[in-house]
């Protein structure tokens, strides 16, 4: 019984603040700061998501926009981490791809949806390799630093202990890398969503992304933004599912310093 | 040919720290029978833990040769068991199966397995505790866990590096009592480094003092202490309080050689 009150605690902790945030939304157009005409209330968010909520296509939309990415972000996961992995056990391997890794971090994926669409043209491809390419290289990173940080003293004790090299990997390094690639993945899954959206924005038929751009096209504000809170609602789910799923795998570590 | 366990000839360490040659170890011999209990105890930083590291089949000699059974020291092997002062084990494995990891490794049979896990958690006075990862331990129980995973593939060497440094000064005699205990019933040959002079004297049948870096040994005292005595027997005869004297003075002037120099 007393794990009930807890929950509820935590979830107070968490709608109560954003409670505050919506009430100054719902304020800002009283305050003569921002047109009303640009700006539509809560209310008529709502109700636009309400309506978008009885339309099959909304459901459309939103499911191709997750599975593009979570899709990117599996190929992006399934790239990364044996890439990172390898840089940091191999001074050659580094040495190829880690001036590419550095060179492209920063850059912004997105410009390179208009180059895929030439590729690959409008649609889900496009939009999926965009992601991929987007997650691939925090989880290279992640991967990498986790894995050489792995403390030599475990190292030693594997090796004393009969492990042979090819088995360290697996044995040692990526169990005591599990957090830094979780934490990866995370950083990971949120930019999945983000060019998820943008990409679908510049070259897709269907998807939340392709949503909000009409809408904000044809001035329908409120609808805009009831795309927007799905999306973004669905984006919170994910991420609290892939926090769950952190703190099954690192069990043994306590409590995870995970945010959330 | 003699019939050492371990023998260390004329071996030398350096690396490079900053730009810096550093020399670690300098000429060091040094020759261990089998059975024996053998401590080494120098001021910080002097290369004791080196030395263990090349017997560990870590690092290796800059010059000279190292040997166990005759055969020069190549790498990591299960003839060598090390455990380390902060404990090492793996994080993501529970109890049981960090005792059991070394045995996996060799293939033994599972139902072996965990006849020997058995064994070592009784022994260690680990019941109840089989499942628990190691962050759910005191340090005293991490220790035990260390011993008892090196113990279990039964290496014919131990190697012991400041073993019970981390621990409380009461669970830290009575985890050395249990390492008397398991030694008398297994006789294995044990190299221990220490910076502690009792734990060496109470433990070891020889102790070697190593100088400051470069580290080399400068005394080495036998010790004949009747083991049928209880530890308290023991640390308060005579015998014991001279030896103790004797070994603490020597490794002080290698001590206070380091401060006046580094002052």
């Amino acid at each position: 019984m007393t794990a009930m009150p807890a929950f509820l605690g935590k979830a107070a902790s968490f709608v109560l603040p954003l409670m505050i945030w919506v009430a100054i939304w719902a304020a800002l157009p009283h305050l003569d700061l921002i047109d009303p005409s640009f700006l539509p209330s809560p209310a008529m968010v709502a109700i636009a998501l309400q309506k978008l909520a009885m339309q099959f296509s909304f459901y459309q939309d939103l499911g191709v926009t997750v599975y593009r990415s979570l899709a990117g972000l599996l190929l992006g996961t399934i790239i990364g981490v044996p890439l990172g992995a390898w840089m940091a056990v191999s001074p050659r391997a580094e040495g190829f791809f880690g001036p590419i890794v550095k060179s492209t971090y920063s850059l912004p994926k997105t410009a390179l949806v208009p180059l895929l669409m030439l590729w690959f043209g409008i649609g889900s491809t496009t939009s999926i390799l965009a992601i991929t390419l987007s997650t691939a290289l925090p989880m290279i990173i992640y991967t990498f630093h986790a894995v050489q940080d792995t403390p030599r003293i475990l190292l030693w004790s594997a090796r004393g202990m009969g492990t042979g090299r090819k088995d360290l990997m697996w044995l040692v390094q990526l169990p005591a890398s599990m957090h830094g690639i979780l934490t990866g993945a995370r950083i990971a899954l949120g930019f999945s969503f983000v060019i998820a959206v943008a990409a679908e924005m510049i070259a897709a038929k269907i998807g939340i992304g392709k949503l909000i751009f009409m809408y904000g096209e044809n001035g329908s504000y409120d609808y805009m933004f009831a795309a927007v809170v799905a999306i973004v609602a669905v984006a919170c789910l994910a991420d609290a599912l892939l926090v769950a799923l952190t703190d099954h795998l690192l069990r043994w570590q306590g409590r995870s310093n995970m945010l959330g | 040919m003699t019939d050492a366990k371990i023998s260390v000839r004329d071996v030398s360490k350096t690396f490079s720290r900053d730009g810096k040659v550093v020399r670690a170890l300098d000429n060091v011999d040094l020759t261990v029978a089998e059975g024996e209990f053998l401590s080494i105890v120098g001021p910080s930083g002097c290369g004791k833990s080196t030395l263990l590291y090349m017997l560990g089949g870590f690092e290796s000699p800059s010059s000279g040769a190292l040997l166990t059974g005759g055969k020069p020291i190549t790498g990591p092997g299960l003839d060598r068991g090390i455990v380390f002062q902060e404990y090492a084990l793996f994080p993501w494995l529970t109890v049981a199966e960090n005792i059991a990891y070394a045995l996996r490794r060799k293939a033994v049979p599972e139902k072996q397995c965990q006849e020997v896990v058995a064994r070592y958690v009784k022994i260690m006075g680990l019941s109840g505790f089989e499942a628990s990862f190691p962050r759910e331990l005191s340090g005293g129980m991490k220790q035990r866990v260390a011993l008892a995973r090196t113990f279990a593939y039964e290496p014919d060497i131990l190697l012991l590096d400041e073993p019970f440094g981390a621990l409380d000064a009461q669970t830290r005699e009575v985890m050395q009592d249990e390492l008397l205990r398991l030694w008398r019933s297994n006789r294995k040959t044990v190299v221990m480094v220490t910076h502690d002079v009792d734990e060496a004297v109470y433990l070891s049948n020889r102790v070697c003092v190593m100088s400051k870096r470069p580290g080399r040994f400068v005394r080495q005292f036998e010790i004949d202490l009747d083991r049928s005595l209880t530890r308290e027997q023991v640390v308060l005869s005579e015998q014991y309080r001279v030896i103790r004297n004797e070994v603490w003075v020597s490794v002080r002037q290698q001590v206070t050689q380091v401060t006046m120099e580094g002052a």
